[in-house]
């Protein structure tokens, strides 16, 4: 029923998109048809754009990997650091009252006004996109996981030392595990916003990815082009996302199991 | 082993957010010799729970001394592992690893956990559910969990701070069953903090009567086991009954005694 449900709502996407179009130049708002058939002729091999010296005639397949990859490993490195700094911070009020006002303050920050300086620090390279989507991931995954950790049940702590349980076992099987359900929410959140910031930092300043082939394609008015990555980028994104929501249910089996016995 | 407790002192004085300041105990002087099953009885908010929490080491006293054997009690250890009054059965594990929590901590291996794990939970009745989620269970269940966790560290002192008081009256009661069961074979001492008479008459060698943060009473309960509802109606269990509600400050001329249950 929820499938046939997405696939309905994805078809009066498609049905309200071709009516839009049909009202406007086709230079300007192509249709769904036109749009899938550009990524057709684009995806693996692209003759217009190694006309333009780009891809190397790969079409778009290396762009979308370089801004997976970047994006995968930005939000891999931000939630490592993010978990750690976040449920740390639990026992440790000096690093909870850094890691405070360091969110509050770069939290706020749009990705315009950071992007230039993590370019100016890191290059045109794919560390600084990298270093984005981490530096947002950590603040977010930072405040997931130290409400998650605070939301865990004082008794519980309490049972494990009584049961002779040190800092770290305690950290390892009863922070991280009990702090899973409330962190995937924020993980979901933070890869989902990564796809913009990724886009968005290789539009500022980069020679490969999709942002990248984005602005290329807007500089050279190629609408049919932008389309064609934003869907490509919008289906990986989705793919990335079922991923992340079935291995997070993997990890929660726990919490999904049948209500007792009564 | 089960070991001496000896209480010297103890005051515990607690800072209220409002900044009054909130005297839990005062000057408690107790011993409980070894393999001794005491019931703290009193009212809510008068200091039984946070005099079981400083022999547990969750709570550090500002003043006297807690032992336990010849140790000084300074912090929590599973020499006096606890069963809370919530669930605090972890629900991210599967009930085996539950019970072998204590066990890990303390560093034994995987066959001499799974061979402790195996005995505890079949002592509980649940050896059918190793291998379920605590969400599987009943809170009655879950209980059960909770005591096979404390019988698998062998700890020397049982603490139980109200452990029964969230189940309906006929789970309590095997739950009674199970305990006295368990802790005649261990012969270890158990702190039973309740505000229910009836359940400290039917499990205590001993009840600790606490008010306004003082052990007000001392009473010996002599009567013989097991605590059927002809022992809890006999005239000796009647007589404490109406001691222990007299010094909680209840009328028991109509009341039928046993049945009673402190207020609060």
């Amino acid at each position: 029923m929820a499938f046939a449900l997405q696939v309905a709502g994805i078809a009066i996407g498609l049905v309200l998109w071709e009516l839009i179009a049909s009202s406007q130049n086709e230079h300007v708002m192509p249709g769904p048809l036109e749009a899938f058939r550009y990524i057709g002729d684009n995806l693996t091999h692209s003759e217009y754009l190694a006309s333009k010296g780009l891809s190397e005639g790969h079409g778009y397949v290396p762009h979308l990997w370089y801004t997976t990859r970047n994006v995968l490993l930005g939000v891999g490195i931000g939630t490592l650091v993010g978990v750690t700094i976040g449920l740390a911070s639990l026992r440790l009020k000096v690093l909870h009252d850094v890691a405070s006002a360091i969110t509050a303050v770069f939290g706020t920050a749009p990705i315009f006004v950071a992007a230039p300086f993590f370019l100016i620090w890191f290059g045109i390279v794919p560390t600084a996109q990298i270093m984005i989507v981490a530096f947002y991931t950590t603040l977010l995954m930072y405040v997931f996981s130290r409400r998650a950790g605070e939301n865990i049940a004082a008794a519980h702590i309490e049972s494990a030392l009584t049961l002779g349980a040190k800092r770290w076992l305690i950290f390892r099987r009863v922070h991280l595990p009990g702090a899973i359900p409330e962190m995937t929410g924020g993980f979901r959140i933070a890869l989902a916003g990564a796809w913009g910031l990724c886009g968005i930092a290789e539009l500022l300043g980069s020679q490969q990815g999709a942002g990248f082939l984005i602005k290329f394609y807007s500089t050279a008015f190629e609408v049919n082009g932008m389309l064609a990555l934003i869907i490509l980028l919008g289906l990986i994104a989705l793919a990335v996302d079922r991923i992340a929501v079935e291995l997070a249910r993997a990890a929660t089996r726990w919490a999904e199991a049948g209500h007792g016995v009564r | 082993m089960p070991a001496k407790v000896v209480f010297d002192n103890v005051s515990c004085v607690f800072q209220h957010r409002s900044g009054q300041l909130v005297q839990a105990l005062r000057d408690v002087s107790f011993e409980a010799p070894e393999g001794q099953f005491i019931c703290v009885v009193g009212r809510s908010g008068h200091g039984k729970t946070t005099l079981l929490r400083v022999l547990a080491g969750l709570q550090q006293p500002t003043g006297g001394s807690v032992a336990v054997g010849d140790r000084h009690v300074t912090r929590p250890g599973r020499d006096r592992a606890m069963v809370f009054q919530q669930d605090t059965v972890f629900p991210w594990m599967h009930v085996r690893d539950n019970v072998e929590f204590g066990l890990a901590a303390a560093g034994l291996s995987k066959s001499e956990r799974r061979r402790i794990s195996d005995r505890r939970l079949s002592e509980v009745g649940l050896d059918e559910f190793a291998q379920s989620w605590p969400r599987e269970l009943s809170g009655g269940m879950r209980k059960r969990v909770a005591l096979a966790a404390v019988l698998a560290v062998d700890a020397d002192v049982w603490l139980m701070d109200e452990p029964f008081g969230s189940l309906d009256y006929f789970t309590r009661r095997q739950l009674h069953d199970l305990l006295i069961e368990l802790w005649e074979e261990a012969n270890k001492t158990v702190f039973f903090v309740t505000h229910d008479i009836e359940e400290a008459l039917i499990l205590a060698d001993r009840v600790l009567l606490v008010s306004e943060g003082r052990i007000v009473d001392d009473l010996p309960v002599a009567l013989p086991r097991p605590r059927d509802e002809d022992v809890r109606a006999s005239a000796e269990a009647v007589g404490l009954t109406k001691r222990i509600l007299s010094h909680l400050g209840v009328q028991t001329t109509h009341a039928a005694p046993s049945r009673l249950a402190a207020q609060g």
